[in-house]
């Protein structure tokens, strides 16, 4: 765990490097991206505030915050269509202005927007952007085939474009994001507009695809999506980072609560709030388990993810 | 060596002539020309007076020939703009920029397969109106050459404007504010070297005796003066085709100065010592006419190739502009 909010002006805590390492990511791989005092500034507006931070290759990794926290900016930074006004970033060990195509040949990029050519069929337009990453033409076939599997569009290869549903748009969007097998994909509120199962079907996508190892960096709003896939989040707010690391360790760091549900087999169901730690989760569930009384459920109550986020932010609008 | 097409030239071809607009443009540009034919032949018919059957002829043969050319011109004026104008601010309108940004492509490949793009549709809709010029060189007085040349100028014309109306697109942020001003930028291009030219000479003239003149030069930058040098074969100062009130203009701007910008022999004495020169056989300015010192005025370099030289500059200029602004990591795009 690395910044809370009356960290962050300490430049000294708020170092990555002075942190703990992110518990889950191999000790051995450079982070995939490591941003130093990135900063963006818009005229007067500071859309991007010293922000700190380093993503665990092989993690996904969800960035949240609020609507103007900075989330798409540091994104499109870290994807090389923005120039930061100061600072220094690393995305793959790559400096995204100094080797463009590099890096993006070795990254897939989701913005948040979801354009697509509606003249086209979607194998053309995966064509289309195979071509655009100078992939070998003979290598087409296989691979759109591959990504229409993954992404479960294969029955649609032959339909226009702009047949396809919002949710099936944004698989297809995520699959030209795939194009070159990137190692690292940055996705930009991948889950806006998707209908629950559409939902359910995304975070399975991004499961596999980690499996397959590559590392992914998502910003929702949706914070039990995030929840469910993330091994580590970051939190901003009017743009400045004031969280980041994984979930439990966030919470446990800043002593929050958590709140646990046991059913027992007599039809009565008890709530307990213990405090963040894994060892107060055990002791209570070896004290219910000890108890006389048949246990039918033991439970944590969602909203871990979503506490976390109101703990950390405080409701700033720049 | 392996050749690739430019992936934004196949997709946007693709895109274009699976629409329907394709085919409605290309209809309404054959029917204007064939409308164009009908009318100066019935014009000419009705007008022409007695005189050998064969001049006769030929001189309508020249005259078709002109004013088609002149329409073509009109049309691609208005029609590359209509076509080109959305090339980038479209692909930010439906979000598709960002991510042809990201790929590996440069901007200049991305707005060198919109120029392509259009130049490509341009060619289909020239060449498919050869057989309407093919009723001129039927009656005469054009050649092949005179044929090809035309077809040509219209084509650089186009290729041209596409290119510029492309870097300008890339500014703007919205379709229909691009098609605003590449509409008002092509009529700033057809029409504003005539009225700089006209500005300068109504000052020349109320300057007394100052023996300098407007020079020609400012006539240069201007697509239906390059038309209209550029096509300039046998007797053109005769004939009703628009093009030629354009030529004459040229020859005497050029005259008046004794070259295109203002002539040696004024600033020498302050007196004129040029006469106007002759157009001869063959197009452009002619050599042996009658000049004040006997020499004909016969320029260095053409008015079409200097003419086209500084539309090329201000294209070059426009697409360098478009490049630098869909550069990545861009300082600001908010």
């Amino acid at each position: 765990m690395t910044v809370v909010d009356d960290l962050a002006s300490d430049p000294a805590s708020s170092d990555p490097a002075s942190s703990d390492p992110a518990s889950s990511a191999p000790a051995s791989r450079p982070p995939a991206v490591r941003t130093v005092g990135l900063t963006k500034r818009y005229g007067s507006l500071l859309a991007v505030n010293d922000v700190h931070l380093e993503v665990p290759t092989g993690s996904i990794f969800g960035l949240i915050g609020p609507n103007g926290a900075g989330k798409s900016t540091t994104f499109a930074m870290v994807a090389s269509l923005l120039t930061p006004t100061s600072g220094t970033l690393e995305v793959m060990g790559i400096d995204p202005g100094a080797d463009r195509s590099g890096l993006r040949r070795r990254m897939g990029y989701m913005p948040d927007t979801l354009g697509v050519y509606d003249n086209l069929r979607v194998s053309e337009y995966l064509e289309f952007f195979a071509a655009s990453y100078r992939v070998p033409r003979r290598q087409w076939p296989r691979l759109i085939d591959d990504l229409l599997e993954l992404v479960e569009l294969t029955v649609k290869k032959d339909s226009m474009v702009n047949s396809l549903s919002r949710g099936m748009k944004q698989r297809l969007s995520l699959a030209r994001s795939l194009v070159h097998d990137p190692d690292l994909l940055v996705l930009d509120e991948p889950a806006s507009g998707l209908d629950p199962r559409a939902r359910v079907e995304l975070r399975d996508l991004l499961r596999g695809l980690n499996a397959m190892g590559k590392t992914i960096i998502i910003s929702s709003h949706i914070l039990a999506e995030l929840e469910e896939v993330c091994s580590h989040v970051a939190i901003m707010e009017a743009g400045r980072l004031l969280a980041s690391g994984p979930p439990r360790q966030i919470l446990d760091q800043l002593g929050g609560s958590r709140t646990l549900r046991v059913r027992f087999a007599d039809g009565t169901t008890e709530t307990y709030v213990v405090a963040s730690s894994d060892d107060q989760v055990a002791l209570l569930r070896r004290l219910v388990l000890g108890e006389d009384r048949q246990v039918v459920e033991f439970v944590e109550e969602s909203g871990g993810l979503e506490q976390l986020f109101l703990t950390v932010t405080q409701g700033v609008v720049q | 060596m392996k050749l690739t097409v430019n992936p934004v030239l196949a997709r946007e071809l693709k895109e274009r002539m699976r629409g329907l607009w394709a085919f409605v443009a290309m209809m309404v540009f054959l029917g204007l020309l064939t409308l164009t034919v009908w009318v100066v032949y019935e014009a000419n018919q009705a007008t022409s007076g007695f005189g050998f059957e064969l001049e006769r002829q030929t001189r309508l043969g020249r005259d078709l020939f002109e004013w088609v050319l002149s329409i073509m011109l009109v049309l691609v004026l208005f029609f590359v703009p209509g076509l080109t104008a959305g090339a980038v601010a479209g692909e930010r309108e439906r979000q598709t920029l960002l991510p042809l940004q990201i790929t590996l492509l440069r901007p200049r490949h991305i707005l060198w397969g919109k120029v392509m793009a259009s130049l490509a549709y341009l060619t289909l809709l020239v060449v498919a109106s050869t057989p309407i010029l093919a009723v001129a060189y039927r009656l005469g007085g054009v050649t092949i050459i005179d044929a090809l040349v035309g077809l040509a100028s219209i084509l650089a014309v186009g290729v041209l404007l596409a290119t510029m109306v492309v870097g300008i697109s890339a500014f703007a942020k919205r379709v229909q504010s691009a098609t605003l001003i590449a509409y008002g930028f092509t009529l700033v291009l057809s029409l504003a070297s005539f009225i700089a030219y006209g500005i300068v000479l109504v000052i020349d003239d109320n300057r007394g005796v100052d023996p300098t003149n407007a020079p020609a030069v400012l006539l240069l930058a201007n697509p239906i003066v390059f038309l209209a040098d550029a096509t300039a074969g046998q007797n053109i100062d005769v004939g009703q085709s628009p093009l030629v009130p354009a030529r004459q203009l040229l020859r005497d701007a050029y005259a008046d100065n004794d070259g295109w910008w203002i002539g040696q022999s004024q600033l020498d004495d302050g007196f004129v010592v040029g006469a106007p020169d002759v157009f001869v056989e063959g197009g452009g300015f002619g050599g042996d006419g009658f000049g004040g010192d006997g020499v004909g005025l016969d320029p260095p370099v053409p008015g079409w190739a200097l003419s086209l030289a500084s539309m090329a500059a201000l294209a070059a200029a426009l697409f360098w502009l478009g490049c630098r602004r869909l550069r990545t990591p861009a300082e600001t795009e908010r």
